[in-house]
């Protein structure tokens, strides 16, 4: 296997690929929301609560390639109990990251996985797509 | 045999490598075939010497750039057994000539509780001109199932036609899973009821010989990109009887005898179907490609893809937790196929990554994905410029995906 390559899946990625986390649906949350890529099928959905500005109970359920379900993966771990402007924090560092800016030493370690990702254009969105619905949603939510 | 050598050194993209070196291995034929230095030559050839208008100089340029365009319609019309030259129309694609009937040919005979009936395999762009037609019309969509190996079942065909029938469509060979349909059989069968039909033969125009004559269809539409030629060209083959029943789709230049303010009336056939100035360096283009297809023989090049995608599907079949998908009878040079727990996109990344480009997705056939109820398919297809190596190159990079998410 070419070093590129175990790079790309890195074991943080395929570990929360067959071992996803809070992988469960959740039909009387508070708040579902659909995470959906026409253009590779990719579909979750997420499942939270709001206490005033604090994400609860978040969980993902659905189907999609292995970068897509890793990151949604990491992001239910990571923002758990997290206020939402942890939330836009981290996710402005993530994108950060993935636009190819310098590292941040504040930028959770886990989501280091999928700066290799950055040589593969077509497949960025995978990596954002469960953090760019959340964006979306709280954003309309203003 | 062909020889492979020598083909393999008048498509130079073949000799690329992807970033990190590895050699082009290019799988994505259903996708767009690569195109030969003839092509490419003669395009270039063309607007370094020939380029103008056409139908409309009196320059010397002109008349030599129309007897180009209208020599290669005369080339279409004999490569694909037409009966009149008249029954070329040329269009952008695939896509544009079946939307060129559903306006055309839909508008004007299908009406109220009207049915089409087309296949559970089709492209989107042979299932949404139809469905929105039908819409419109308020007439009905019917649609002959698929069975688990992916294909369709002749009985149904008859059955599914009713007397409020008014076209069928199907496609020649299914994009997504190679399946080559009994096209000659669905004829008959609907035109011993009167009904016409639209064969898409985007995937078997260039790969098999394709005659409309003893296939006895009455519209045939291919595009020039499949078939080894230029992009943003494609053909329309439409029957006679049918072509002087038709209004034209778009309105413009190139396309008229005489306007005034009031009223126009239309340029004789084919040219009231192709307003405005059209790719013409796409024309000649594509009979470039059909020049090249000549010079090493349909029949060969069936036999050949053929017997590479049988090796392929057999040889991949192999792979512990690979399902082939669709497994007929009758196989163009198409293979689809998903890993039990892998996503097709982390096995295309992973093909990409050695230099073998493969396609990954729903391959503009969503309704059937639903059907089979799988997400996509990873797949892979093949052209006359592969060889069985090259498959060798692929299942050896297959099993090595596995072994990633293993
Ligand atoms: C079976 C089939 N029909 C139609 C099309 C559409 O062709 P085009 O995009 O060239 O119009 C394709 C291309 O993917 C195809 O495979």
């Amino acid at each position: 296997m070419s070093d590129n390559l175990k790079s790309l899946y890195h074991e943080v990625i395929l570990k929360h690929n067959s071992d996803p986390q809070n992988f469960k649906k959740r039909e009387d949350a508070k708040y579902i929301i659909e995470a959906y890529n026409p253009v590779c099928g990719d579909q979750f959905k997420l499942y939270f609560d709001l206490d005033g500005n604090t994400i609860s109970n978040l969980s993902f359920h659905g189907y999609g390639c292995a970068i897509s379900k890793s990151s949604a993966s990491i992001l239910t771990t990571l923002l758990n109990g997290k206020k939402v402007e942890e939330f836009i924090n981290i996710n402005d560092l993530f994108n950060n990251v993935l636009s190819g800016k310098p590292l941040n030493d504040k930028i959770p370690e886990e989501l280091l996985a999928f700066t290799p990702v950055i040589a593969h254009p077509g497949r960025i969105k995978c990596v954002t797509l469960g953090w760019d619905s959340l964006t979306e949603f709280l954003n309309s939510e203003k | 045999m062909l020889s492979l050598t020598q083909i393999r050194e008048d498509f130079p993209i073949l000799s690329r490598t992807n970033k990190s070196g590895e050699k082009l291995v290019y799988l994505d034929n259903a996708a767009t075939t690569q195109k030969p230095n003839q092509v490419i030559d003669t395009i270039s050839n063309f607007y370094k010497n020939h380029n103008s208008n056409i139908h409309r100089g009196i320059h010397f340029l002109g008349v030599e750039a129309t007897e180009l365009y209208e020599n290669t319609r005369k080339k279409v019309r004999d490569f694909i057994g037409a009966n009149h030259t008249e029954e070329i129309i040329f269009v952008r694609g695939t896509t544009e000539g079946i939307n060129l009937v559903a306006s055309s040919f839909g508008s004007s005979s299908i009406t109220v509780g009207d049915r089409i009936l087309i296949t559970g395999m089709e492209h989107h762009s042979n299932l949404i001109p139809w469905q929105q037609l039908a819409r419109q019309k308020k007439a009905h969509l019917d649609i002959i199932s698929v069975s688990s190996n992916g294909e369709i079942n002749i009985e149904e065909v008859s059955s599914k036609i009713t007397n409020d029938t008014k076209l069928v469509a199907i496609s020649h060979i299914s994009n997504s899973l190679g399946t080559i349909n009994p096209v000659e059989e669905v004829i008959q069968i609907a035109h011993r009821r009167g009904i016409p039909v639209l064969v898409d033969g985007a995937q078997a125009v260039g790969h098999q010989p394709v005659n409309v004559n003893s296939l006895d269809c009455d519209f045939y539409a291919f595009s020039g990109h499949k078939m080894f030629g230029p992009t943003g060209i494609g053909v329309l083959y439409v029957k006679e009887e049918y072509l002087s029943q038709m209004s034209p789709y778009q309105f413009g230049g190139e396309m008229i005898r005489s306007v005034t303010y009031e009223d126009a009336s239309f340029a004789d056939l084919p040219h009231r179907f192709e307003a405005g100035t059209p790719d013409i360096a796409g024309v000649v283009g594509l009979g470039a490609a059909i020049d090249y297809l000549h010079s090493i023989g349909l029949d060969k090049i069936k036999a050949y893809t053929e017997d590479l995608s049988l090796y392929m599907a057999k040889k991949l079949s192999t792979i512990e937790d690979l399902q082939i998908i669709g497994k007929p009878q009758f196989r163009g040079s198409i293979v689809s196929f998903n890993f039990d727990q892998i996503h097709p996109h982390d096995v295309a990344t992973i093909l990409d990554e050695k230099g073998i480009a493969i396609r990954a997705g729903h391959h503009c056939t969503m309704p059937l994905m639903q059907s089979m109820n799988i997400p996509g398919t990873s797949r892979a297809s093949v052209a006359f410029y592969n060889d069985k190596n090259e498959i060798d190159i692929l299942y050896e990079a297959l099993k090595a995906v596995k072994n990633i998410f293993n």
